[in-house]
């Protein structure tokens, strides 16, 4: 008996007894939208946090200077001037594993486009800025050479700054007064998205080149040192980098900025995306929580399959009986009766993911949480809703196919 | 309790040879239902031998004996086990399915065989839409649909009236003239009297076998009865 023939004879045995059938099968159909909906709503939790990971910048190191102490009283990170421009060029060229180094100084200022004016932060960079954070430019281009070298009155925008400033205008070209000073908007970044830690939207920046943002706008903070940078942004060439790159860094600049043994470190290096990551690890773990509590109803759905394929078996017995007086062979008896338990099954599973995706929409417009439907979960959730028929099938057909013929067929 | 065993069958010699139709006969209890399973490879004796077309069939394995009752036996059963979820051309089908035989060709032999028991206008109905004798014949058409080398018939008129009992048996003596070999299990001595031979069984024992003097024709009576036509349409071309 080919595969074509055990199906249409599955669907025929399927469709005689149809309120039985559906009911049977809706404990899968439950069991699978449970799950589906449950991951969907984890994962939902798990890509959020993924993204804002990912909008920060992967594999990304913030050295900052430390904090000043004046007696017992310290003052907070960035008190102290004690980074420099030449830090960064020298982190970048000896520390292994360092795919760039950004000198980076910023500070809010007041933008101003022809009536519209907007106050944003503004940042202090050079082109590694944008290759650290992996931002890229919407329209227009980055800064040259030739720009940072002359502190051009060049800036970038982020989308909404140019939103805020340029309501129904092209901003390329376009002039803005960042703190009083004429800059030329040369190019427009890629929307990020409402995502950091702190809830700041990363698109409300405006950069400009560090030359110009230090000899125009903010000002050299420190008299005394023209080349302090507010931070410098590093970013490791992988994840596995990032713990050597650190220590690596630190060692440099307590070597650069001459520490003694005993003396505290005057800069602190954090991970901005570390906290996050715990964050995501939590996530990940309400994932598989949420999908293990669903796959309990998956379990019971199954149960009541092998249930209702018992009794089917036993009251199928005669035909069972005639079938093996005809010519069926064991293997034909068994695969009629568990291709019916794996139909039974996928035809819930194809419910139960259609319904399950159902669910998670209304939950994400009922409770505005995220949602995420992965190809995987459906993928997975259809074959394990198969695999269950098989399992769960497999014990009712072997007794089936064990039948003896007279038994079978004298069986009333 | 004690339990007893009890022989079914004992020592009995019975040979078929082809273009036969032999009737057990004998009181219930007598063993005839069990030696129809054993013929039909349904059964295994404790001891003894069964051979079958010159092979030994007792030592083949529950799944070689299936593929054997599938080519080469045919069941008539009292109570017809037709599939009450498959129209009359399914059920004559379905040999060939387990026999693997291609779409077209099943096609093919299980409208053949519909037509010679005079069902090719039935082809599509359900079992509860026809008649017992309907029904019959179309597991007579089941049976030899795989031209099989011997028919079992386990009490085929045992629930049919008289008339349609009459058909039945006018196709079976049709098939029996072209040739097939028949095997009936029966309590009634006037269905006996259709048959070439007569095996009267008594307590597991084959006691008597003797030819039938003044056979029957069905096809005569049922003529007499002003019956219909059972045609010379049902006559299976060899």
């Amino acid at each position: 008996m080919n595969g074509l023939e055990c199906m249409r004879s599955a669907v025929r045995a399927l469709r005689a007894n149809l309120l039985r059938s559906v009911l049977t099968m809706l404990g899968i159909v439950i069991g699978v939208a449970a799950v589906i909906a449950m991951v969907a709503v984890g994962s939902g939790a798990q890509t959020q946090v993924d993204d804002q990971i990912r909008s920060l910048g992967a594999n990304l190191l913030l050295v900052q200077p430390g904090s000043l102490r004046e007696g017992a009283v310290r003052l907070g990170a960035g008190s102290r001037q004690s980074l420099t421009e030449n830090d960064a060029v020298a982190i970048a060229a000896e520390v292994p594993g360092v795919l760039t180094a950004a000198p980076t100084v910023a500070g809010n200022a007041h933008l101003v486009h022809g009536n519209l004016n907007w106050s944003s932060l503004v940042g202090g960079v050079t082109p590694d800025y944008l290759i650290a954070r992996d931002w890229s430019v919407a329209e227009g281009r980055v800064f040259s050479s030739e720009e940072m070298a002359a502190a051009a009155k060049v800036a970038l925008l982020g989308a909404t700054v140019a939103k805020e400033l340029f309501p129904d205008e092209q901003p390329l070209g376009q002039v803005v007064r960042i703190a009083n000073v004429p800059f030329t908007v040369i190019g427009v970044l890629v929307e990020k998205g409402q995502a950091s830690a702190s809830g700041r939207d990363q698109d409300d920046v405006a950069l400009i080149p560090l030359t110009s943002a230090k000899l125009r706008v903010l000002g050299a903070r420190s008299q005394v040192r023209r080349s302090a940078v507010d931070f410098i942004m590093v970013k490791a060439t992988s994840t596995s980098a990032m713990a050597p790159v650190q220590s690596q860094i630190s060692q440099l600049l307590r070597q650069r900025h001459r520490l003694t043994p005993d003396a505290d470190d005057d800069f602190q290096i954090r991970e901005p995306a570390a906290a996050m990551e715990a964050q995501a690890a939590a996530a990940r773990t309400l994932t598989l929580f949420l999908a293990a509590v669903a796959s309990v109803s998956l379990l019971v759905g199954g149960i009541s399959i092998m249930n209702i394929m018992l009794v089917s078996v036993t009251e199928r017995t005669r035909e069972i009986g005639l079938r093996q007086a005809v010519g069926a062979q064991r293997r034909d008896v068994r695969n009629q009766f568990l291709i019916e338990a794996v139909m039974l099954c996928l035809l819930g599973g194809v419910t139960g993911i259609a319904l399950g995706i159902g669910a998670a929409i209304a939950i994400a417009e009922l409770f505005g949480w995220p949602i995420f439907v992965s190809s995987a979960a459906i993928v997975t959730a259809f074959g394990f809703a198969g695999a269950v028929g098989m399992f769960f099938g497999f014990y009712p057909a072997h007794k089936a196919s064990r039948l003896d013929p007279i038994e079978a067929l004298r069986f009333e | 309790m004690a339990s007893t065993t009890v022989h079914a069958l004992r020592g009995i010699g019975l040979e078929l040879y082809p273009g036969d139709f032999v009737a057990v006969v004998g009181p219930s209890g007598s063993g005839k239902s069990t030696l129809m399973n054993l013929l039909g490879l349904l059964d295994r004796p404790t001891d003894g031998s069964y051979v079958l077309a010159g092979q030994d069939v007792l030592q083949l394995t529950a799944d070689r004996r299936a593929q054997v009752r599938n080519q080469r036996i045919g069941f008539v059963f009292q109570n017809f086990n037709l599939l009450a979820r498959s129209t009359a051309f399914e059920n004559v089908e379905l040999p060939l399915i387990y026999a693997g035989v291609s779409r077209r060709e099943r096609r093919r032999r299980a409208e053949f065989a519909l037509e010679s028991v005079g069902l090719a206008d039935r082809r599509d109905h359900w079992p509860s839409q026809l008649s017992g004798g309907e029904q019959q014949r179309v597991a007579i058409a089941r049976a030899l649909v795989n031209d099989p080398l011997l028919i079992l018939a386990d009490e085929p008129t045992g629930s049919l009236d008289s008339r349609t009992s009459l058909e039945i048996l006018a196709h079976l003596q049709a098939l029996n003239e072209t040739g097939r070999t028949i095997v009936i299990v029966t309590h009634d001595p006037t269905v006996a009297r259709h048959t070439k031979r007569v095996v009267m069984m008594s307590d597991g024992r084959a006691v008597s076998q003797e030819r039938v003097a003044n056979r029957l024709d069905a096809g005569t009576a049922l003529a007499g009865h002003g019956g219909a036509e059972v045609g010379s349409a049902l006559v299976p071309a060899a």
